[in-house]
């Protein structure tokens, strides 16, 4: 086990040193690429406390809303992660999921306004946890 | 390197105008990968004249030749549209380094949050977007015929060819988007017929793209990727969410809402289609958020190393987001 600092703890610092030492020292696209560097180095840190519950409830969420709008396709079953360590077969599991979602939207699983009415939230709730992990505050409009 | 610069501007200016011509003051305005902006002195023995430089650094990454360019917003300019004077163009990269062209430098703001804070300082807002309302009926109310042959036409019709351009960015998304997937069959299942008019469309008009004084607006910039197709995109992209700079109520550009626009756009000749403008916005939407995927993959794949590619991958769920708002389903298709 890691001694203190934590990664997220780390990352914080990193970041600060970024936002108050460098970005003020820097001109031009330099500058520029620290702000950015800044942001990713908040993004990384906010996966990490929040990236796991997303996940979570990302495939839970999917997983009930395929069955409405699609069969489950084969490759996305639980039986999957026998063979693999248990974060990379939910990972996988998890962009298979996506993949599967995704391809039923396209192909018009939820063409009708009932299914329509099913999808959209769940692909709403989806987005929120993402934002709050790449851009907090930016859902706080809900006009068009 | 701008006093060598400001010595080969120099004595082109010289060679090109019959008279001796002095460059001083030059300034970078901005820098990108494919555009270098800067602003200069130019003396003669009668007058001193603030230009403005657009340089193309590589040839083998610009959207539309300097010619073309320069020729569609002359053509604007002569409908009456705000665009600053083009005076020179030069397609030849030995003198400067790259093809170029020297325009009037337009005073004013163009960086989008000072901008937004003069419109609001001066209670500006309405009267700006009329203005643009205005200046788009009048460049679409050009002859298309007339454009410069380097303009990008539609083959297979402009809806069409939006609606491919989004089919193959889906497809080539490396993180897939039930959201985008969604988008992408409400375009298909939605698309507008095509338009009985195909027009001049400059494909850019929106705050950080215009120079904006106490008075108004006073020029549209970035000409570079006009083309020929619908022009109710022209008057979707201003209202993209990413444009208002957090003045969110405020649907163009953070400046006014869009009644605004259209009775401008109306009153200055311009068709209106609500359900077309609708279409156009979620395209706008769809669009831009997968290709922000695919600069991602452009830092990932090596073809374009770098720190603010790889941040356009997790700006992705903004504009999912901003998808979703226009999609909401309680609102009938059209009316999003």
């Amino acid at each position: 086990m890691q001694p203190r600092p934590t990664a997220i703890e780390l990352l914080a610092a990193v970041a600060s040193v970024i936002e108050e030492q460098l970005v003020p020292a820097l001109t031009g696209p330099a500058q520029h690429h620290a702000r950015v560097a800044a942001s990713l180095v908040g993004i990384v840190e906010r996966e990490l406390r929040l990236g796991p519950e997303a996940d979570a409830l990302e495939r839970a969420s999917l997983m009930t809303l395929l069955e409405s709008i699609g069969a489950p396709p084969a490759g996305v079953d639980t039986a999957s992660a026998d063979n693999a360590s248990a974060d990379n077969a939910s990972t996988d599991s998890l962009a298979a999921l996506r993949v599967s979602v995704a391809k039923a939207l396209r192909a018009g699983g939820a063409d009708d306004d009932a299914a329509g009415a099913v999808a959209w939230p769940v692909l709403m709730d989806g987005v929120r946890r993402d934002l709050a992990i790449v851009k907090p505050g930016h859902d706080a409009w809900e006009g068009d | 390197m701008a006093d060598a610069l400001e010595v080969a501007l120099a004595a082109w200016l010289t060679e090109q105008e019959g008279r001796a011509v002095e460059v001083r003051g030059l300034e970078m305005a901005s820098a990108g990968a494919r555009r270098f902006n800067a602003l200069f002195d130019a003396s003669s023995a009668t007058e001193t004249r603030r230009l403005a430089l657009t340089m193309i650094p590589s040839v083998a990454i610009q959207l539309m030749g300097v010619d073309g360019e320069a020729g569609v917003r002359s053509l604007a300019e002569s409908a009456g549209v705000p665009v600053p004077h083009v005076h020179h163009v030069c397609a030849d990269p030995s003198i400067l380094g790259g093809p170029f062209f020297i325009s009037t430098a337009v005073a004013g703001e163009t960086v989008p949050r000072r901008l937004l804070r003069l419109v609001q300082q001066h209670g500006i807002g309405d009267r700006v977007v009329a203005q643009l309302g205005n200046a788009m009926a009048r460049l679409h109310a050009i002859d298309a015929e007339k454009a410069p042959a380097q303009l990008p036409r539609p083959v297979i019709g402009a809806v069409a060819t939006a609606l491919e351009t989004v089919n193959t960015l889906h497809d080539a998304l490396l993180t897939p988007s039930p959201t985008f997937s969604y988008g992408v069959r409400w375009l298909e299942r939605n698309a507008p017929p095509e338009p009985g008019r195909l027009t001049i469309v400059h494909s850019d008009v929106r705050t950080g793209n215009i120079i904006v004084g106490e008075d108004g607006l006073r020029a549209i910039l970035d000409w570079e990727g006009t083309r020929i197709g619908d022009p109710t995109e022209d008057l979707a992209w201003p209202c993209q969410r990413m444009w208002r700079f957090r003045e969110d109520a405020l649907t163009v550009g953070g400046m006014a809402g869009v009644a605004v626009l259209r009775s401008a756009y109306e009153a200055a000749g311009g068709t209106w289609d609500e359900d077309r403008f609708a279409w156009w916005r979620v395209m706008g939407t769809v669009r831009w958020g997968m290709s922000l995927a695919g600069q991602a993959r452009a830092h990932l794949d090596g073809s374009f190393p770098s720190i603010v590619m790889a941040g356009s991958g997790r700006r992705v769920p903004e504009l999912e987001y901003d998808t979703l708002l226009l999609l909401r389903p309680r609102r009938a298709p059209g009316r999003a």
